[in-house]
């Protein structure tokens, strides 16, 4: 007995003498070290991208055509094109690219050959982003006629009808459908006609700033500065290396954070913020996200379609509350559609929706239920969407409509919710466009309400509302075209009051994105669209 | 009367020669374990395409049209009939062709190269811990049976059991990482060595070593400590009380008492006469361990930003990637087939009389 503990503690000493080693101090000036969850990622690929975590870095291997302002996503900054005009008739845009540019895998230059060439593409390999072209017109059969470089300097593109031309940009020209690839060199490695796609899964052939290096799903993805530190054309890039670690779990993020084992944590739980927060050596940049968690109600269950019922489930919210309480640095309420911050934003009140049982009570009972209803709610089972649900659940129980909730994975949740199979449900939205647009052009626009037409890609359909009946459609159609900019303002209003009163959409909380940085870390630009690291600097 | 066994009533000539018996018990292992996978590939599949889990919203998002989601729907070949499916699935498979995860756009067979020798290395060193203060703690529990000593290992071992392991993670970062410095953080090296080292066989630690970083070596000790003594302790739990509880019932035989009045030493009755009459159980619950380590440590590796085969396969899960979640259930199903293997071939060692 005494030789087992004998041998033990000099087990335990020789381990520990093997394992304490000094710690490195901190993370090296030249490298941002930045934790995520980097669980799903399948290709680098532009026009095929899905994720968020892939869309952010893309951006910033990336440039687009024009930029959207690092501080102001409603402002357009020339990118690969340095300048741009419309025609009077708002039907065609001529675009300059910017002279001096090369790919730096290759050295080829950027031409407008090239511009012209990646945005057709998406249309015509009918990639995953190709939806974002098909909305404007475009389609495999006309698109390599209304996008084209008509000399090495000059890309033209043509609309099929007038659009607003700031809307129009914001949706084309500034997001991955507008990022320029390396058209000779991605010509070398297409197989079976896939434009490139293959070979694009792993390898980034745009330009930007940094070019990814290494991606491992659930392990890291390595992304090391083009050239020098004045190589690119925007602006001095001083951070050499971005090192993002899978690191998929909250508490493990902020406590490497406080270590400085890395820079900035991406996955900051609601229960770490207050702690990071409150730490002289940190600071948490929130931006507002053009996002929202919201309750959908089908218009398939007869129950739910008079408009008194959609109504008295915005009445089972209590806002304020939620906000200061579990939606605390994670989102702010608000009712209309447009997220706070975006071009037709009508401003946060109250005057809507307020938790009012009785007035919740009182519809119901108008609407021919006085003793209430059960509903199946439908949920992500990841935070906040159970915390919202009870907050509903509770509310709505003492009114006599009584909701079970169902959590289950997201693949299920938006298959059930595509697919028109669920009763009422919270889901949650984004929308990658700076104006009312993005999110109006998909809540309260639905061609055709019938089964057949399967446009899941409206909420609108999903939730079966029919807009045609309240003309929204046609209002919409409008707002993309109307260029008076006063008359669009109108226009936008005018949809989200009766968005609000008719919709089958609760909306809740809008999202808010938290970033939890280093005190060295300076310059990181957090917008409410995309986060940028090319501005980084870092102290000793 | 003497009664003669079966072998030697026999005559000789009547036998099978041994070439032929081996051959007959290496085709009965063979194709007992072909059809074992075969039904684990077929039951995976099946109940992989029964689950509500729409692996096509996970490629696409949820916000694509309709045109692509058909688009991705076929390409994925689920517009097929299920038996069409299988069938092709299972050629493929016949060539080792286990498709391409959803989830990380690469060959499945190449991520289950890069993600199983991360949670060999972490199990392989939990299984060391476990084994190495598990079994002697067993022993000396037993022989001093109702001590205290005797009651801090069940107790110790009823911990190991029920405390939750995700949160012994956690608490372990806080104050061995997070108060103490004294190990690494979550992932397998530093930030600054990240990327530094190839990875010929996976593991950052023999890896570090074939290219001579000792410092990246030694770094990476320090990381792999805190998961390895963990999941070292949720093994020893198990192989301690299993250990006491196959002591216990050796001591009681009636050997041990001849052995202490022929006035052998202590020791030596426990280490050479009871100790040996347990290795054959032993590593049975050494091997399961082993395979329970190398399957179950999903938690301990998203505490600890563990890149390996059991959040890879958690993560198929949650998202309905078929391709990934019936290769890497193919791979349990080896991996203990291949335990149990190699402790009936530890028992023909052990055991003479299994021979």
């Amino acid at each position: 007995m005494r030789k087992f503990i004998s041998f033990s503690l000099a087990v335990g000493i020789i381990a520990a003498g093997v394992v304490i080693q000094p710690a490195l101090a901190k993370t090296p000036n030249n490298t941002l070290v930045m934790a995520w969850s980097l669980s799903i990622y399948r290709t680098l690929d532009p026009a095929d991208v899905g994720e968020a975590f892939v869309d952010e870095v893309m951006n910033n291997v990336c440039d687009p055509a024009i930029f959207l302002d690092y501080d102001d996503p409603s402002k357009l900054v020339p990118g690969i094109v340095e300048s741009w005009s419309v025609s009077d008739d708002a039907r065609t845009y001529t675009f300059k690219i910017r002279q001096g540019l090369k790919f730096p895998g290759t050295g080829n230059p950027v031409r407008a050959e090239d511009l012209a060439w990646s945005m057709q593409r998406v249309v015509l390999g009918k990639f995953n982003s190709s939806a974002n072209l098909t909305e404007w017109g475009y389609t495999p059969e006309n698109i390599e006629e209304l996008i084209k470089a008509t000399d090495a300097s000059t890309v033209t593109l043509k609309t099929t009808q007038p659009y607003a031309p700031g809307l129009f940009l914001a949706s084309v020209m500034t997001g991955r459908i507008a990022f320029t690839l390396d058209k000779e060199e991605v010509a070398k490695h297409v197989k079976d006609n896939d434009y490139g796609n293959g070979w694009l899964q792993s390898t980034s052939a745009c330009t930007g700033p940094y070019s990814v290096k290494t991606w491992k799903a659930n392990d890291v993805f390595i992304m090391e500065r083009n050239g020098d530190e004045n190589a690119y054309w925007r602006h001095p890039v001083s951070i050499k290396r971005i090192v993002i670690r899978h690191v998929p779990e909250s508490g493990a993020e902020r406590l490497l954070l406080e270590k400085n084992d890395i820079d900035v944590a991406r996955l900051v739980a609601s229960a770490d913020l207050g702690a990071i927060d409150a730490n002289p050596d940190l600071e948490l940049i929130s931006s507002p996200e053009y996002s929202y968690w919201y309750i959908g109600l089908c218009q398939c269950d007869d129950d739910l379609t008079d408009v008194r019922v959609r109504q008295a489930f915005k009445y089972l919210m209590d806002y304020q509350k939620m906000e200061d309480t579990v939606m605390k640095n994670v989102g702010i309420w608000r009712q209309s559609a447009v997220p706070a911050g975006s071009f037709g934003a009508i401003p946060r009140a109250d005057e809507y929706y307020r938790l009012d049982l009785e007035k919740a009570k009182e519809l119901l009972t108008a609407a021919g239920f006085p003793n209430g209803m059960k509903k199946t709610l439908i949920i992500d089972s990841q935070f906040p969407f159970p915390l919202i649900a009870q907050h509903v659940k509770e509310n709505a129980a003492k009114i006599g409509l009584e909701l079970e909730i169902q959590q289950m994975a997201p693949a299920q949740l938006y298959g059930k919710f595509r697919g028109r199979d669920f009763e009422t449900g919270v889901f949650r939205w984004s929308t990658n466009v700076a104006d009312a647009n993005g999110m109006l052009s998909r809540h309260a626009y639905n061609p055709d309400n019938s089964d057949e037409a399967n446009l899941t890609m409206f909420p609108a359909w999903r939730t079966g509302w029919n807009t045609k009946e309240l003309g929204l459609n046609e209002m919409v159609d409008q707002g993309k075209v109307e260029v008076d900019t006063e008359k669009r303002l109108a226009l936008y209003k005018k949809i989200q009051e009766i968005q609000l009163r008719e919709s089958p959409f609760a909306y809740y909380f809008q999202g808010v994105r938290n970033v939890a940085v280093s005190k060295r870390v300076k310059g990181l630009k957090v917008n409410p669209l995309k986060v940028f690291y090319a501005t980084v600097t870092k102290d000793d | 009367m003497v009664q003669n066994n079966t072998a030697t009533s026999v005559p000789r000539k009547f036998l099978a020669p041994v070439w032929k018996q081996r051959l007959r018990t290496a085709w009965r292992i063979t194709s007992s374990v072909v059809v074992t996978l075969f039904g684990l590939l077929a039951l995976t599949f099946f109940i992989g395409r029964l689950l509500p889990i729409d692996p096509v919203i996970s490629i696409i998002g949820d916000q694509a049209d309709q045109a692509t989601y058909d688009a991705v729907f076929k390409k994925l070949g689920l517009d097929q009939p299920l038996y069409i499916q299988f069938y092709r699935y299972i050629s493929d498979v016949a060539r080792f062709d286990f498709g391409t995860a959803i989830f990380s756009g690469q060959l499945v067979i190449e991520d289950i190269k890069r993600v199983f020798p991360a949670t060999v290395e972490l199990s392989t060193i939990g299984l060391l811990f476990g084994a190495l203060f598990g079994v002697p703690m067993g022993v000396f529990a037993a022989v001093y049976r109702n001590t205290l000593f005797d009651h801090f290992v069940r107790v110790f071992g009823l911990i190991g059991y029920s405390a939750p392991i995700f949160w012994l993670g956690l608490m372990g970062l806080i104050v061995f990482y997070g108060w103490l410095g004294w190990v690494g953080g979550p992932g397998r090296v530093d930030s600054y060595y990240i990327g530094i080292v190839d990875a010929v066989t996976g593991s950052i630690l023999i890896d570090a070593v074939m290219a001579d970083e000792w410092e990246i070596f030694w770094n990476a000790i320090n990381h792999i400590i805190m998961p390895g003594l963990l999941l070292g302790f949720i093994a020893m739990a198990y192989i301690a009380r299993m250990t006491r509880s196959f002591m216990l019932e050796q001591l009681n035989q009636e050997y041990i008492v001849t052995a202490r009045v022929k006035g052998l030493s202590h020791a030596r009755v426990i280490w050479s006469h009871a100790f040996p009459n347990i290795t054959v159980p032993l590593i049975t619950v050494l091997a399961l361990s082993y395979g329970l380590l190398l399957e179950g440590a999903v938690l301990t590796e998203t505490v600890f930003a563990w890149p390996g085969f059991g959040q890879y396969l958690t993560n198929a899960l949650l998202i309905g990637d078929m391709n990934a979640v019936v290769a890497c259930t193919l791979l349990i199903g080896i991996i203990f087939i291949s335990l149990n293997l190699l402790s009936d071939l530890f028992y023909r060692v052990l055991d003479p009389r299994t021979k």
